[in-house]
């Protein structure tokens, strides 16, 4: 499995403990807009929960530029392997 | 209000002859001189507030675009908030800072901005601005090179009133990749202008006849007439700004630009997060994009950390609305409710069903909406009380209105009635796409409404004093 395939896989299953449904399923394309649950409040929960899951902390600035799960992804590779 | 309304119809069509008629690429400079002479027609301080705004703007734009992920755009765009900030301070909130003063030096009137006039739109331009050098900083979208087009993107005429408070690039997109010119967009620019007409002059003014003086006079108010009044006001301030909105919005389409719509169907809503993603949306969507996500991002390790961040963001959209406590305590009782909402929602889960049955949610929404409403319309907390505490009180007294009031509450009772009835056919089908003699018919009835009916000596907008 790559290495970018790995981290949606461990992402997705933050999602599913943040979202409570172990049988949510996610892609690189997902955004806030295809979740319902997916709100402000739960987005902050989210990064938190990737956050500790991984290791790393986000900045600000990178955060602000996420359109979808896969851009959390580029950026979750580039800090784990950096 | 009908004299300015011809003129402003006159100055639109002006506008929109020169615009069609320049070549699209100078179409900016005709939007940058109508924009300039709306304000001038105002007075030149209006003009030079928002030239000033947008050359900030633009230039704190170009340097944090200079100087990605630097210590030196960091300074720049602090320095271009705070710049606006304190502008927008001084033309609002002087009155604040006067009272400050005046408590830490134990003195009476020791300094005094009361020359200071609030620039038309000013609360409007400069939260967009605030945002633009927020999106070049966060790198979501690029700094404009043009310095007319992003003036033209501050001093488009339509929306300098009373908002929306519109994005940046999603106008400067528009700018740039105009549509085809089609008299469908005509139609529906008029149409929806037409639409906002009959909200305020029929609808809102005609509340206003009956409940404005009760509010102005609560002391002398009593019982039912008071919770006419409660009941009464979140509609009229909904017809006075959406329908403004929908003047805005149906000129800034008879430009080809779609503006962010401020409202969607805000009584419908089942609690107070959904409501406040229903109405004055520019606001509140700028407050979640701007206050909300960055603070509750950065406080996200602390326990009341998204919490803190919601009560900030309300704080702000509250304390947007003018330099009262009224209004700040509006904006801190919605945020805590929307904060106790997402705990409940969080605890509960996704799946639980809901707490009550939908129109009980809707009617508890709009019921407490209605209420704070109450210190959003009283010049003090203590008017406001005062306004609640008779409503109550004093709620065995009759509704004793003048002949003249009962009418227009028999009227505005029979329009809300036949627009109440009509809204589930149009929702279904709407007008534009209905044959022509039931597009004509409701027209003509709009039109013969607004002849007879409206209302044009009330000259202002409510949301053009904030």
């Amino acid at each position: 499995m790559s290495t970018q395939q790995d981290i949606l896989r461990r992402v997705q299953s933050v999602f599913a403990q943040v979202f409570k449904d172990p049988d949510i399923s996610i892609s690189e394309t997902t955004a806030a807009k295809d979740i319902p649950e997916w709100d402000s409040l739960n987005h902050t929960i989210l990064l938190a929960a990737v956050e500790d899951h991984f290791g790393i902390k986000f900045a600000l600035k990178e955060v602000m530029r996420f359109k979808n799960v896969g851009d959390m992804c580029v950026v979750i590779e580039r800090k784990i392997s950096g | 209000m009908l004299s300015y309304l011809i003129a402003y119809a006159c100055f639109a069509i002006v506008s929109l002859t020169i615009f069609y008629l320049a070549p699209p690429r100078h179409r900016w400079l005709v939007l940058v001189v109508s924009g300039a002479a709306f304000l001038a027609s105002v007075g030149w301080v209006h003009l030079v507030a928002a030239l000033a705004l947008a050359s900030i703007g633009y230039i704190a734009g170009l340097l944090i675009e200079r100087w990605p992920d630097t210590t030196r755009s960091k300074v720049v765009l602090w320095l271009g908030i705070a710049l606006v900030v304190g502008a927008l301070g001084l033309c609002k909130y002087h009155r604040s800072v006067e009272y400050l003063v005046d408590l830490v030096t134990q003195a009476h009137g020791s300094v005094s901005f009361a020359s200071i006039i609030l620039p038309l739109g000013i609360s409007y331009y400069a939260f967009q601005v605030i945002g633009y050098q927020l999106e070049v900083y966060w790198g979501r979208e690029q700094a404009e090179r043009h310095p007319g087009r992003f003036a033209a993107s501050v001093l488009f005429f339509p929306k300098l009133v009373a908002g929306p408070i519109e994005r940046p690039h999603r106008f400067l997109e528009q700018l740039t990749n105009p549509p085809p010119f089609a008299w469908s967009r005509i139609a529906s620019g008029l149409e929806q202008i037409g639409w906002g007409l009959f909200k305020k002059a029929v609808i809102a003014d005609h509340i206003g006849l009956i409940i404005d003086h009760t509010f102005d006079n609560p002391t002398l108010a009593s019982g039912a007439p008071l919770f006419l009044a409660i009941c009464l006001y979140p509609v009229q301030v909904y017809n006075d700004f959406s329908g403004y909105t929908d003047i805005a919005l149906g000129t800034a389409r008879l430009f080809g630009f779609e503006l962010t719509p401020n409202f969607n169907r805000p009584f419908s809503a089942r609690s107070i997060s959904d409501f406040w993603r229903r109405w004055h949306i520019s606001l509140s969507s700028w407050t979640n994009d701007y206050v909300y996500k960055p603070l509750a991002f950065g406080l996200r390790s602390a326990p009341a950390g998204p919490t803190l961040a919601v009560l900030a963001g309300f704080f702000v959209l509250g304390a947007w609305h003018g330099p009262r406590l009224t209004f700040v305590l509006f904006g801190l009782v919605h945020g805590s409710v929307v904060a106790i909402e997402a705990f409940i929602r969080r605890r509960r889960g996704s799946d639980a069903a809901p707490l009550m049955h939908p129109r009980i949610a809707n009617a508890l929404t709009v019921g407490f909406y209605a209420l704070t409403c109450v210190f959003f319309r009283s010049a003090t907390v203590e008017d406001a009380g005062l306004v609640l505490g008779r409503a109550v009180t004093t709620a065995s007294a009759g509704l004793h209105l003048p002949l003249s009031q009962l009418f227009e509450l028999g009227l505005v009772l029979a329009i809300l009635f036949v627009l109440f009835v009509a809204r589930r056919p149009l929702s279904r089908v709407p007008l534009a796409d209905r044959s022509a003699w039931v597009r004509w018919t409701v027209y003509c009835a709009i039109a013969g409404t607004l002849f007879f009916l409206g209302i044009y000596n009330v000259t202002e907008f409510v949301y053009e004093h904030f």
